[in-house]
């Protein structure tokens, strides 16, 4: 490397002046400057700011991401847990041919245990014996009798 | 580069520290999830498990097989010492060449009626059957509560599959029995 290469808007006074203090500049190979500066890169991308930076971001994002995981999976769970119950075959069932309301969704669980079986309409027979005030006209015929009793049993047996 | 490697271990452990923060959201995320899934276990109902019984009917080996014939089966609920007052079941045929052709009612007169039942289980091999009864006169221990007509094609066994799904005692409360079935002597 020459004085010239330095700074060629140096005064020729003082790059001579320069050349009598230091001497002669011996050569140095281009492939050493190239390893000096890719080790001063390496060196940089390793333990620089902008590295530092960059690994503290992404070490922080990982305990974010976790705690915003678990929230929404928090979240999820509660909704599903505390969302109301969709109608179901089991809980609302729609009456079919044989039965007189057509088409007309209906409410035979009566012990909310959320299927139709056998107890649902022994449970209404119970209250139909006992004179309770669970007044249930399944059928929408204005009345609470033995056809809307029927009606729950038979959906309790449908295949 | 010896010197680097305090300030590796350094700077990784500074890094895994969990900021306090976001350590109490995810605290209270996993608290909450449990809670829930408690709730959802405790809600559940705890209905005596549902028994399934296979049967196997027997029937004459020296059948022709595309000759039909007729058998009932009998269905017994024991329920023990207590009243039974309701009861569902399911019956079914492993064997597709059983069709079930009619269904009458039991022997004790609280269910003499034939049960309840879905029409289309007529030529079917699986019948939902269920009946109740408000009355004081109940059977209790082993009861037939139904029998069931099939036609069969061909000769041999044939294996049947039973389910108590629902019993019950006179004030709707679930009562733990069994079920069983049995071709009927004629």
């Amino acid at each position: 490397m020459e004085f010239d290469e330095i700074g060629q808007e140096l005064p020729d006074a003082v790059k001579a002046a320069l050349r009598k203090r230091f001497g002669p500049v011996p050569d140095v190979p281009s492939s050493i400057d190239q390893s000096i500066l890719a080790d001063a890169r390496r060196h940089f991308e390793q333990h620089g700011p902008a590295a530092l930076r960059s690994t503290k971001r992404r070490r922080a994002s990982v305990w974010q991401w976790t705690a915003i995981g678990s929230t929404v999976a928090a979240a999820c769970v509660l909704f599903f847990a505390l969302m109301p119950r969709q109608p179901n075959q089991a809980v609302n069932i729609v009456a079919t041919s044989d039965t007189p309301a057509s088409g007309e969704e209906l409410t035979s669980d009566v012990d909310k245990n959320g299927r139709v079986d056998i107890l649902d309409a022994f449970a209404m027979a119970r209250e139909m014996r006992d004179g309770l005030s669970g007044f249930r006209d399944i059928n929408h015929d204005g009345r609470f009798d033995q056809l809307d009793i029927d009606m729950v049993a038979r959906e309790a047996v449908k295949l | 580069m010896n010197t680097n490697e305090p300030t590796n271990s350094q700077s990784g452990s500074r890094c895994l520290r969990i900021p306090l923060c976001w350590a109490l959201l995810i605290a209270f995320d996993v608290s909450l999830m449990a809670l829930t899934y408690a709730q959802e276990g405790n809600t559940g109902t705890a209905d005596p498990p549902v028994q399934s019984v296979q049967t196997e009917i027997p029937g004459p080996d020296d059948v022709a097989a595309d000759v039909r014939r007729f058998e009932a089966i009998d269905v017994f609920v024991d329920s023990g010492n207590q009243r039974l007052a309701a009861w569902q079941l399911e019956v079914k045929s492993t064997a597709n060449d059983v069709q079930i052709v009619g269904i009458e009612g039991g022997e004790h007169p609280a269910f003499a009626e034939p049960p309840y039942y879905d029409k289309r289980a007529m030529n079917n091999n699986r019948v939902i059957i269920a009946a109740f009864s408000t009355g004081d006169n109940l059977p209790s221990g082993r009861s037939r509560v139904a029998r069931i007509h099939v036609q069969v094609r061909g000769s041999g066994a044939r294996t049947w599959l039973s389910e108590l799904t629902t019993s019950a005692t006179t004030d709707g409360s679930r009562i733990p029995a069994e079920i069983s079935i049995a071709k009927t002597d004629r």
